[in-house]
């Protein structure tokens, strides 16, 4: 018999339980930065109206949680903390959940495997030998090996829907600015979102519906999402219209397999269904690249060793001061994507590749309001592989960036996506992304729901469910 | 990107680099800025020169231009690595 998840904080010894099984599961995993559960008074409070009241939820380390660190998986920020919570946080708070700690990550959010981390590269729940994705891989990783619930991620290009659908659970990147940004370490400001990861459908509206909502300290932000108000979606499969992306025979076997199986649920419930392609996802990657490390360049250019994070003892000038402080502090990763921001910004190369990104991304944008006039949701893969493997054995930095091609389109063109495991193939989870207008999210959600009546997740045989 | 441009390039970003980051970073820029060529005839078929710096239209992203007063100063000040009456030490940059 499984204990409920809102149980697990309510008193000493519960806690006492609940932090040496999430230990003891972590110390293979490294999907935690941080971990320092407490008691939660909102725990099994009957009158609480808040479906996540005394729920544990894991944050990815670039959001800010008050008094805990906030490293972004940089030795740049390794011992800074926080003094205020992302608005994200303080609404999860607000609604009785209880925050327990902070999660692995690709450095600055620059990565696909968290192996860019100067902190900790988190393994696959499923497989040690694999990566747990990236770049929120701690928060997916946490989730599929029942140590929490919910995480929250943030998914610049991606790294939301990866790491889930390598890991097994739902990953959402919500719409842009449906989730105010403040308290998130920016990276690239026009793409980044705060995304949900969760166990099931239910659980992740649940966070949702919490952290949506327009934010003052957001100008971004909408108010479309108001908590409480989610709009009228459709829950049945059968009066839905779908494209389902055409087959990439380059894809790997398992990846084109939970597209089948994808297709066969619709196509049983009675859905409208129709073969589309997307000519623009040859240079998705491109555009998303090249817009991505200019808006990086920029935003990382306040990392200079005096307002925040590590700094070298001594210097000869201020100048060298910031030079020091950000040679030494932070990873290859990073610096190569600060490299190619400032170049493809610099006059002279300009129209070359911002100007023409920025062109290209109006095209995107427009071509994908035309898909959605005709279609309510789009299936596509969310990444050409399923789980790829640890070190040299995987894929090479530069691989990874070309087949970030499914999920870069959703950041680009500002619009939500949703991650949705479909079953296991050689062992390894495997799963589709559901694209949809903006505005869309709570309609993805309900799809997901039905999809995962149809298709039923699993937990990985060496973590199973402790609490549900 | 030649091996001036990236040192340019380098010094914008005030990025000191050894000479064995200097080689491998210019390669691998490199071999961005190939694949980022693509662009380059998607971009001549496109008929628009319509750009897009945010995804969502029509919200407006400027704020009304106001002073507020953080609602705790000290909380920050106090983050500071060595604090001396609320000034923060900065290593001697002289």
């Amino acid at each position: 018999m499984q204990a409920d998840w809102n149980t697990v904080l309510a008193t000493a010894e519960t806690l006492k339980e609940y932090r040496a099984g999430v230990e003891a599961r972590d110390k293979d995993l490294g999907a935690f930065l941080h971990f320092s559960p407490s008691i939660s008074t909102e725990a099994e409070n009957p009158g609480s109206a808040s479906a996540i009241s005394g729920l544990p939820i894991a944050i990815k380390d670039n959001l800010a949680v008050t008094d805990f660190p906030l490293t972004c998986g940089s030795r740049l920020l390794e011992h800074f903390t926080s003094p205020y919570d992302a608005t994200a946080v303080e609404r999860l708070k607000a609604a009785g959940a209880s925050i327990v700690g902070k999660t692995a990550m690709d450095e600055f959010g620059m990565g696909s495997a968290t192996d860019t981390s100067a902190l900790s590269e988190t393994k696959n729940p499923w497989d040690p030998n694999r990566t747990a994705g990236g770049s929120s891989g701690g928060s997916a990783a946490a989730v599929a090996a029942g140590m929490v619930p919910a995480a929250l991620g943030s998914d610049t290009g991606g790294s939301v829907r990866q790491p889930a659908s390598f890991c097994g659970v739902y990953g959402l990147k919500p719409t842009y600015g449906a989730v105010s940004r403040f308290g998130l370490v920016a990276y690239a400001s026009s793409l980044d979102t705060v995304g949900v990861i969760a166990d099931t459908p239910d659980r992740l509206e649940a966070v949702f519906s919490v952290i949506a909502g327009e934010d003052a300290k957001d100008q971004t932000s909408i108010a479309a999402f108001s908590p409480g108000k989610p709009p009228v979606a459709p829950s049945d499969l059968s009066s839905l219209r779908v494209g389902i992306l055409q087959a990439d025979e380059s894809d790997e076997p398992g990846v084109r397999e939970a597209m089948t199986c994808v297709e066969d649920v619709f196509r049983t419930a009675g859905t409208e269904v129709e073969t589309v392609t997307l000519p623009f996802l040859e240079y998705a990657s491109a555009v998303y690249y090249t817009i991505a490390t200019a808006e990086a360049g920029a935003n990382l250019a306040r990392f200079d060793g005096i307002r925040y994070g590590e700094r070298p003892l001594y210097a000869e000038n201020p100048d060298e001061l910031v030079r020091l402080s950000r040679s030494t502090g932070l990873g290859d990763e990073v610096k190569l994507r600060i490299l190619l921001g400032t170049y493809v910004l610099r006059s002279g190369f300009h129209d070359q590749y911002y100007g023409r990104a920025q062109r290209l991304r109006a095209r995107i944008i427009q071509d994908m309001q035309d898909l959605f006039s005709r279609f309510d949701l789009l299936v596509s893969p969310v990444f050409p592989t399923l789980a790829f493997k640890l070190g040299r054995d995987g894929l090479t930095p530069y691989q990874r960036k070309q087949a970030d091609r499914y999920t870069t389109v959703a950041n680009l063109a500002g619009i939500p996506a949703l991650a949705i495991p479909t079953g296991v193939h050689d062992g390894l989870p495997a799963g589709v992304q559901i694209t949809g207008p903006a505005g869309g999210d709570y309609a993805l959600i309900a799809a997901a729901k039905a999809l995962h009546q149809a298709l039923p997740p699993a937990a990985p045989a060496t973590y199973p469910r402790i609490w549900s | 990107m030649g091996e001036t441009e990236l040192s340019i390039t380098a010094a914008l970003a005030k990025l000191d680099l050894s000479e064995e980051e200097h080689q491998r970073f210019a390669d691998e820029v490199k071999k961005m800025l190939s694949y980022f060529d693509i662009m380059a005839e998607a971009d001549a078929e496109s008929q628009s020169s319509d750009t897009v710096t945010m995804p969502i239209r029509g919200v407006d992203a400027l704020r009304e231009d106001s002073k507020y007063r953080f609602c705790d100063a000290d909380t920050l000040i106090d983050r500071g690595p060595e604090i001396e009456d609320r000034y923060i030490v900065i290593p001697n940059v002289l």
